[in-house]
């Protein structure tokens, strides 16, 4: 499983290829700038073209003001994010194939939401070992949450964080 | 002068200029009920009151607006219970609604508050009450057929689950400051919803 911060693994999301990836907590967002600054607690800094959708600045916003995780699609050489996922806590359950076996269905207790997690993405095998991982713990005392994080609008997970405490 | 009309002003304010079959007297004396209508009234009034609820956030919430809801009726008196109704392994539950751009969410599962009910041929009945799928109160069989999935399966708990698992098991009430932050959350994913 990807370690916080590692930004080798590499993402195929929605339309977006190839692109390195960054996870972590917002330290500092200059709205403002042309383009629009991010940094984040490895103190490494992204930034956020003018074009890019109002929803991504949104959700940079909703996770520095609730103190959450957040994962990056970046261009390590131009630094610029091309893609934005929020992130939630919990323990996800897997719940069986959908989509004629190509993906598994996946819960987030307490949330109702349904989530997918592909099969032919490149973090499949990570993200199911970690939430079976998760599921497995027996110490009832040991924190068994997750960072799950999650691309909203196509309901996808694509990346789990174990929650340091 | 003032003072008779202080006192007239304090007389006045014991009782409501409503006709008397729009005062919601809800789970009041040995009764732990209410009617249809007083149901009907309570949900209107809670949806206008709680603004800090996100009722037109249908992807997620819900476990967190029984809370609420269940919360306000026990402290009414109600006899508050809480029904769930679970996807089958892998299928899922899916509610029409017109606050999404598809037209309908998905969900695992869904949770709203019962209450007992008086019906109109003088039965009490626990019934849902649910904003987020109805202005009305519902059976749980009525509420059940909202969510299109005729193999769900329905399972009724007291008000105490935060969410309750299939299998029985309980995540218990974070409290309130959980909530108020989980419920913050919940609007801002709202705001930033496709339309």
């Amino acid at each position: 499983m990807p370690q916080e911060n590692d930004v080798t693994s590499r993402v195929t999301v929605g339309t977006e290829t190839n692109r390195d990836r960054v996870f972590g907590f917002v330290t500092e967002w200059v709205a403002g700038a042309r383009p629009a600054k991010i940094k984040l607690n490895d103190d490494s800094e992204w930034l956020l073209a003018d074009e890019s959708i109002n929803m991504y600045r949104m959700l940079i916003e909703l996770s520095r003001d609730h103190k959450k995780p957040i994962l990056l699609a970046v261009d390590k050489r131009s630094r610029m994010i091309g893609m934005v996922f929020s992130t939630m806590i919990g323990v996800p359950e897997l719940n069986g194939e959908i989509g004629d076996g190509k993906q598994i269905q996946v819960r987030v207790p307490p949330s109702p939401r349904v989530f997918r997690l592909r099969k032919d993405r490149p973090w499949f095998n990570a993200v199911k070992t970690a939430i079976i991982g998760a599921q497995n713990v027996s110490d009832p005392t040991k924190s068994h949450n997750l960072w799950v994080a999650f691309d909203s609008v196509e309901s996808e997970i694509v990346d789990v964080r174990p929650v340091s405490n | 002068m003032s003072f008779l009309s202080d006192i007239w002003d304090a007389i006045a304010s014991m009782f409501s200029d409503k006709d008397t079959d729009e005062i919601v007297t809800t789970c009041s004396g040995q009764s732990p009920s209410m009617t249809e209508s007083e149901a009907v009234e309570w949900m209107k009034n809670f949806k206008d009151k709680r603004t800090d609820i996100p009722f037109d956030w249908p992807r997620d919430c819900c476990y967190t607006r029984a809370r609420e809801m269940a919360n306000e009726l026990n402290a009414m008196g109600c006899t508050v219970g809480k029904v769930w109704n679970y996807a089958p392994p892998g299928k899922v539950l899916r509610a029409e609604t017109t606050n999404v751009k598809e037209g309908y969410v998905l969900w695992g599962y869904h949770v709203a508050p019962t209450v007992p009910i008086q019906r109109e041929n003088g039965s009490i009945t626990d019934m849902v009450l649910d904003p987020s799928l109805s202005d009305q109160p519902l059976t749980p069989n009525e509420w059940k057929e909202l969510q299109g999935n005729s193999n769900s399966i329905l399972a009724q708990s007291d008000a105490s689950p935060y969410y309750r698992a299939q299998d029985g098991r309980v995540m218990q009430d974070p409290g309130d400051a959980d909530v108020k932050e989980t419920l913050a959350e919940h609007r801002a994913n709202r705001a930033i919803e496709p339309q």
